[in-house]
């Protein structure tokens, strides 16, 4: 009888099991918190916040008609293509690189929240090797330099006046960006009617007209980004993302990241690694941080093992 | 934790401040400032405002221009 009254007190009810199960999910919570925050704050026009010319390391597309912020990729394209080095930008992401690594793309970056809500999406993920993470991830930094090079060019070209003004001479990288398309091209799309300033021109309906083979296009990107995602967890931003891409030659030396003790590691164990979005090789990283260029510090393996892993200041 | 990493990230913190130093010496942001959705209530700007959606929403549907013509 005291044996079948020990072994009912042992058994957790519904109650402790959902507590447990949401203590250790608290990082991953509290990130969602802070993700839905940040995104009406860079969205904060809507919200009668000032817009302003601040480039931050997020992806932000400067075109989007309730930005208070830059993307900080579209800050340096633009100054790029009206001759301008973007010291400023560059100096941004080496700070945040350096002190935060890429902590602003799992907590504030809107494409990264877009990306983890499909991620919730019930299908069955892929398993992407290391090697081949390891080589899509450089397609990322083949695109960063590919886009900053055309961009010096069409500088050079506009200094000389030789330049036709149009839609690949400012911000040519938002030919191909899901942010840009969900942000800007969407509602602009479904919302002509209240295009800041509120006038109706002819201008704009002739942009309305014609913008069917480049609606098409914008819908396809969207398409393609949307289902890859659904199989690999953030999948933009592990091979795309070229912001990530100028963050991460930055973040692997960052001040702040996380770090795993391999004392309270279990034998043959890789939740940490399986909880990863970016597939980050964790049980292969040094013990006193990740020096990861794809880490986003999201704190997804500090929930899955609270014992091991948490985050650590590197000084 | 390695004193070269250490190294990497002193000298990214030092050449950033640098970088942000010269960046607002040569008024960058102005650059930038010069498109302004906010002020697209004037006519002019509204047009400005508008060139440069251009990359988000099109500006032909007879295929799509270059920056060559």
């Amino acid at each position: 009888m005291n044996i079948m009254a020990t072994a009912k007190k042992q058994q957790p009810t519904f109650v402790q099991n959902l507590t447990t199960t949401l203590s250790h999910k608290r990082i991953r919570t509290l990130r969602l918190g802070v993700q839905i925050l940040m995104f009406f704050i860079v969205n904060g026009v809507i919200l009668g916040l000032s817009r302003t010319a601040f480039p931050a390391p997020i992806v932000m597309p400067a075109g989007a008609p309730f930005a208070t912020v830059w993307g900080g990729f579209d800050a340096i394209q633009y100054l790029l293509t009206h001759g301008q080095f973007p010291f400023l930008v560059f100096g941004i992401f080496f700070i945040t690189g350096a002190t935060v690594g890429k902590l602003f793309c799992g907590w504030a970056c809107p494409v990264g929240l877009w990306q983890d809500m499909i991620s919730w999406i019930p299908t069955k993920k892929w398993k992407i090797s290391r090697p081949d993470n390891k080589a899509f991830q450089e397609f990322s930094g083949m695109l960063l330099w590919t886009f900053v090079l055309f961009c010096g060019w069409l500088g050079i070209q506009r200094n000389q006046a030789t330049l036709n003004d149009n839609m690949f001479t400012n911000i040519p990288y938002e030919f191909f960006e899901p942010g840009g398309i969900l942000l800007v091209t969407l509602f602009y799309a479904f919302s002509w009617g209240v295009l800041p300033g509120g006038s109706s021109t002819s201008d704009v309906f002739n942009a309305m007209d014609s913008m069917g083979s480049m609606f098409i296009w914008k819908m396809a990107i969207l398409l393609i980004i949307m289902l890859l995602s659904m199989k690999v967890p953030r999948m933009y931003c592990r091979w795309v993302c070229p912001t990530g891409a100028l963050l991460g030659y930055v973040s692997p030396h960052s001040i702040l990241t996380v770090k795993r003790d391999p004392l309270k590691c279990e034998d043959n164990c890789q939740k940490c690694e399986d909880a990863c979005p970016m597939g980050v090789p964790i049980l292969d990283e040094p013990n006193d941080g990740i020096a990861n260029s794809l880490c986003i510090s999201c704190g997804n393996c500090i929930d899955t093992c609270p014992e091991a892993m948490s985050f650590t200041i590197r000084l | 934790m390695k004193l070269e990493s250490r190294l990497t990230y002193l000298t990214f913190l030092i050449v950033g401040i640098f970088f942000i130093i010269v960046g607002i010496a040569l008024n960058e942001l102005d650059v930038i400032k010069a498109v302004n959705a906010n002020s697209v209530t004037f006519q002019d700007n509204l047009t400005t405002w508008y060139h440069f959606l251009l990359p988000w929403v099109g500006d032909s549907g007879n295929g799509i221009p270059t920056p060559w013509g």
